[in-house]
């Protein structure tokens, strides 16, 4: 199935997060979106739901306000998943670093994949990040301990019996290692 | 094709004996078997003299296990009536037509005496002009030769919708009134007058001779009256009161036609009427009181007013009695006068009526309010099932007033259960009740779906309604109208009813479950059960029989996926944009603004009135 | 040749879909996702993990789905198109009951709309079938299909019918039920994974069910022309409130096809 797993990395929907950005980062992502960059020819749509996205594209230093909210978006998109933190204030907090109210990046709190660095970022940064990030979503796919799949059961028979042999293999080789 | 070999209504007739066969081979058999042995003639008089019986015997001895024995036996007797196809008639005789007349003295008197007594002019007043109407008809009008009573087809549907959705709702009802604020023996005569309430009902279906159709005509009133004000409270007495003048009109309206008929050379006998003694004006006049009686829209106040009763007598008025009268009239007269112009104006009528309803109802803000304009509008729609009047549209208004008998009754139960568990009324207090009781909650859910959508019965009375109107639509360009008018009933009908089925799942705690004592779970689960088996079996009969084996096997699948569901897929919380906080729902009510409401009632007068001149300009000239 | 349209219907669904955002794109200027970016977004959604809320929400996806099919069924291989709207009308239902069942605010303010769009295009659609049944004598897809194109005795039931389409696909200035920025898109909101892709290919099997009556009322042209004009009052129009899109279709649609009716029969 190498031409399903192609099919699959040629759409990754993204949920944009602004973390407390000044919207310039968001600017850039528009103007990816648009006629000029077009980032929908490689099948990125902006879906605005975690529960259908795979990238989760994060703006801003992460206000004080937003991290409950950032964490919670996070946890709610289903594996696999990808985060790209975007523009200097979402990798380190930028010009707000150290502010009282900002919390300096956004890898305190869920892990990042993919920074996008500059301020802001330039639409072929992002569409380079993108491409980053879809090789590493592609990466977590393959990684990925899937619970649920058709003929699921066959295959967590096979990885039992698998890990029945190594098991008696084990004790078998223990049973002869010299006290 | 496959689809194309479905041809619709190949076997009308066939249903009736499979619905009837197995409801009474399989529910109830033994008690049935009984019923078999016994005569056609035992069997209806058992139906007609056993809810007085019963009635009585409750009011002496209040035991409920008896109650529910003879209630059974009543509901298999409806039943077992409705498995046979044999005409039956009863000829009149000179004591009961004396014994008739000296009855509607009585009751005449009776209204005057309530009308006093309430200082209430316009109850008295009509009251008069009806005992003079009364006393010409008794000095004019001879007796003459017919069937005092008379069994018809349509009167083996109200049978069985009156004697077993009826049972139901009294079974209910003895459990419901425990509760209620009142002395022991006012709950005795509560239980007693809905049993009354049915004897009428199942005597009017028969009666023939038309002053004992008018007896028991304002008995029906007398009894909505009497129920409608039993909650002894100012408002209670109020909508009663206004539940009796305006079904009086109807009296009224009856006792015209008989004079009319006289003045007419007509005889007294409905089938006398319908087989064309009778001028239009005579038909018009019985339609006026049908119309009022059904609570078609200018006359909708008293229904919705009945609301105030316990719930249990809102259940029976809009299921199983009183309102279904209409319909049945309606049945019984449309051969006169379906193709006149006058049955145009009628059909124009009902059609409006059924569309104004359906949206008044959005506006409602109790669950009672809300489900008592569905019944106008459903009411609507069997009348003009009725009035088409081809042999498909007869027994499709027919079925429509079973299953609406029984969707209703489920429904105003589940009201009655609410009101009693949560105290709530008002729609807005309702919300999430899905997690409280989650089982009634999907009858009621059931009984949502079962009034509009396939593959219930309400949504072939839908269909065979808009295919007859598409029938009969050309060169009469007002039909086109009558069309619109119910097509866009039946989706305005569809947003109320989800309208109501959103408001169960609004909440976002779940909230403690809430136990029902099985007094009152039974007949819900009866009702239920009955309305599920009484689709599933229409579908099987006939063309439609792969129809119900694909919705069985599609129960199969079902019940597979929800168990592959349960136990294959992680759970999670709904999205709330990262927040947490709490949120309230609230309903729309859909609202053009007061003043279009208020023309459309200028509009329904309107058309009434009209509807009277050119039955009047028909009647002269005829 | 139907029963194989019928049969595979979510594949050529997906094309048309494909096509669609094609189109859509050069009209922006743009180059657009390639033809099969719904296949490819349907293979994605199968490797994602699935969670659902309850058991009767992923399930009622799944019914709506199936009803849709049997919809798509009904209408195109010669089925009552009477049966077809109110089959279609019960999945609708199913999928309002489905977005009523969680507690969800996105999810009911989008089950409200779309049963506000239900209340909106249901009159018109079986205006269409009664009119179809007055031209040609028959509630069969087959017979009206044989009965020639409508163009010159329903103008005004087309221009109904446009509407619809609009209101059906998701397309502005009618698109208030599917509204991505604004309620996420509503009903869809709730599922993820192969559920969400359920949903998907239900989209694909809605566009065949109203370009299918888009093709009676009007043949293969009407298909064509149907698509672009609603893909280009997509691109120029702003979406309406769902009181506007109501009294759209109460104040135009269904007067139109009301007058063509009446038209039909005097």
């Amino acid at each position: 199935m190498k031409w399903f797993r192609q099919w699959a990395q040629k759409s990754p929907w993204i949920l944009h997060y602004n973390a407390g950005s000044c919207n310039g980062c968001d600017i850039e992502i528009l103007a990816a979106l648009g006629p000029d960059y077009d980032l929908e020819r490689f099948g990125v749509l902006n879906r605005g739901n975690p529960k259908q996205s795979d990238i989760f594209l994060v703006t801003g230093p992460v206000t004080y306000r937003s991290r409950e909210r950032l964490v919670e978006l996070y946890t709610q998109i289903p594996e696999p998943k990808v985060v790209v933190a975007m523009g200097a204030c979402t990798a380190t907090g930028g010009v707000f670093r150290g502010m009282y109210n900002v919390e300096d990046g956004i890898d305190t709190y869920i892990p990042v994949d993919v920074y996008i660095p500059g301020c802001a970022p330039s639409p072929q940064l992002l569409i380079d990040g993108m491409a980053k990030a879809l090789e590493i979503w592609v990466q977590k796919s393959r990684d990925i301990e899937k619970p649920h799949r058709l003929f699921g059961g066959i295959r967590k028979t096979l990885h039992y019996l698998d890990r029945r042999t190594m098991a008696q293999t084990l004790a078998q080789s223990k049973e002869k290692e010299p006290q | 094709m496959l689809l194309a070999n479905l041809r619709w209504g190949k076997n009308v007739e066939k249903m009736r004996p499979i619905i009837a066969g197995v409801f009474t081979k399989s529910i109830s058999i033994f008690v049935i078997k009984e019923c078999y042995t016994v005569s056609m003639q035992t069997l209806l008089f058992f139906l007609i003299l056993s809810p007085w019986i019963m009635a009585v015997g409750y009011l002496v001895v209040p035991n409920r296990g008896v109650l529910y024995g003879a209630l059974a036996l009543l509901g298999a007797g409806g039943l077992a009536l409705f498995d046979t196809t044999t005409s039956w008639q009863l000829s009149i005789n000179e004591t009961i037509v004396y014994l008739i007349a000296f009855l509607d003295a009585l009751l005449l008197g009776y209204f005057v005496w309530v009308g006093y007594r309430v200082r209430h002019w316009g109850v008295v007043a009509l009251a008069a002009v009806q005992i003079v109407m009364f006393v010409l008809i008794e000095v004019l009008l001879g007796h003459g030769e017919g069937a005092l009573l008379l069994l018809r087809e349509a009167s083996q549907w109200m049978l069985l919708i009156i004697n077993g959705v009826g049972a139901l709702i009294v079974a209910f009802a003895v459990v419901y009134i425990e509760a209620e604020a009142v002395d022991a023996v006012q709950k005795r005569r509560f239980v007693a007058y809905l049993l009354a309430f049915m004897g009428v009902m199942n005597l009017l279906v028969l009666a023939n001779e038309v002053m004992l159709f008018f007896l028991l005509f304002e008995l029906t009133t007398l009894a909505s009256f009497v129920l409608i004000g039993f909650r002894d409270e100012e408002e209670a007495r109020a909508n009663a009161l206004r539940a009796l003048w305006m079904n009086q009109l109807g009296g009224v309206a009856i006792l015209g036609a008989v004079l009319v008929a006289y003045a007419q050379g007509a005889s007294r006998y409905i089938d006398g009427w319908v087989a064309g003694e009778a001028s239009l004006l005579v038909v018009a006049l019985m339609m006026v009181a049908a119309l009022i009686k059904g609570a078609t829209m200018p006359f909708d106040r008293w229904l919705l007013g009945a609301m105030v009763a316990p719930t249990p007598v809102s259940a029976m008025l809009h299921s199983a009695t009183m309102v279904k009268i209409a319909p049945f009239m309606v049945l019984l007269f449309a051969p006169a006068f379906s193709h006149t112009a006058l049955g145009g104006m009628m059909l124009l009528m009902l059609g409006f009526s059924m569309a104004f309803a359906s949206y008044r109802g959005l506006q409602e803000a109790t669950l009672k309010g809300v489900l008592g304009y569905s019944t106008i509008a459903l009411l609507a729609l069997m009348m003009l099932l009725a009035l088409i009047d081809t042999p498909q549209s007869r027994t499709m208004a027919l079925v429509l007033m079973l299953f609406h008998a029984m969707g209703k009754a489920l429904l105003f139960l589940i009201a009655g259960v609410i009101e009693r568990t949560l105290h709530a009324k008002r729609l807005d207090a309702m919300q999430g009740l899905f997690s409280a009781m989650p089982w009634v909650m999907l009858g009621a859910v059931g009984a949502l779906m079962s009034l509009t959508l396939p593959p219930f019965g309400a949504f072939w009375a839908k269909y065979s309604a808009i295919v007859a109107l598409a029938g009969r639509i050309d060169g009469a360009a007002y039909m086109v109208l009558v069309l619109a008018s119910v097509i866009i009933a039946s989706a305005l009908l569809v947003l109320l009813y989800f309208k109501l089925l959103s408001l169960f799942f609004a909440t976002q705690n779940p909230t403690q479950r809430i136990t029902l004592s099985w007094g009152y779970s039974v007949p819900l689960m009866f009702l239920a059960a009955g309305a599920l088996m009484a689709s599933v079996l229409y579908l099987a009969w006939g063309a439609y029989a792969y129809v119900a084996w694909g919705l069985l096997a599609l129960l199969v699948v079902l019940l597979l996926l929800v168990a592959w569901l349960r136990l294959g897929f992680d759970r999670a919380t709904v999205y709330g944009c990262g927040e947490r906080t709490s949120v309230t729902w609230s309903q729309n009510f859909y609202s053009f603004g007061v003043d279009i409401e208020r023309s459309f009632t200028w509009l329904f007068g309107a058309m009434f009135v009209a509807f009277l001149v050119m039955a009047t300009l028909l009647g002269v000239s005829l | 040749m139907m029963v194989w349209i019928v049969l595979l219907a979510p594949l050529w669904g997906g094309f048309i879909l494909g096509a669609e955002r094609k189109i859509r794109a050069h009209m922006q200027h743009r180059m657009g996702p390639p033809l099969l970016q719904p296949f490819y977004d349907m293979a994605k959604l199968m490797q994602k993990r699935t969670t659902i809320i309850h058991s009767g929400h992923a399930l009622l996806a799944l019914g709506y789905f199936v009803t849709l099919w049997i919809a798509v069924g009904v209408v195109l291989l010669d089925g009552n198109v009477l049966w077809a709207i109110f089959i279609h009308l019960l999945a609708s239902v199913l999928l309002v009951t489905a977005g009523f069942s969680v507690p969800s605010i996105f999810s009911h303010v989008g089950a409200n709309r779309e049963l506000l769009a239900i209340v909106s295009y249901e009159p018109i659609l079986l205006l269409l079938g009664v009119a179809w049944y007055v031209s040609s004598g028959s509630w069969e897809s087959g017979a009206i299909a044989l009965g020639g194109t409508y163009w010159t005795s329903m103008p005004l039931l087309g221009v109904a019918l446009l509407m619809v389409v609009l209101l059906k696909t998701g397309k502005s200035p009618f698109d208030m039920a599917h509204a991505h920025q604004e309620i996420v898109g509503g009903v869809e909101v709730e599922y993820s994974g192969i559920f969400y892709e359920v949903l998907y290919m239900a989209r694909f099997l809605e566009y065949i069910f109203i370009y299918a009556f888009v093709f009676l009322w009007g043949g293969v042209v009407a298909v064509a022309l149907f698509f672009v004009l609603a893909n280009l009052i997509d691109n120029a129009t702003a979406r309406l409130t769902p009181a506007q899109t109501v009294r759209w279709f109460y104040a135009l649609g269904l007067p139109l096809a009301l007058l063509n009716l009446l038209g039909l029969v005097a």
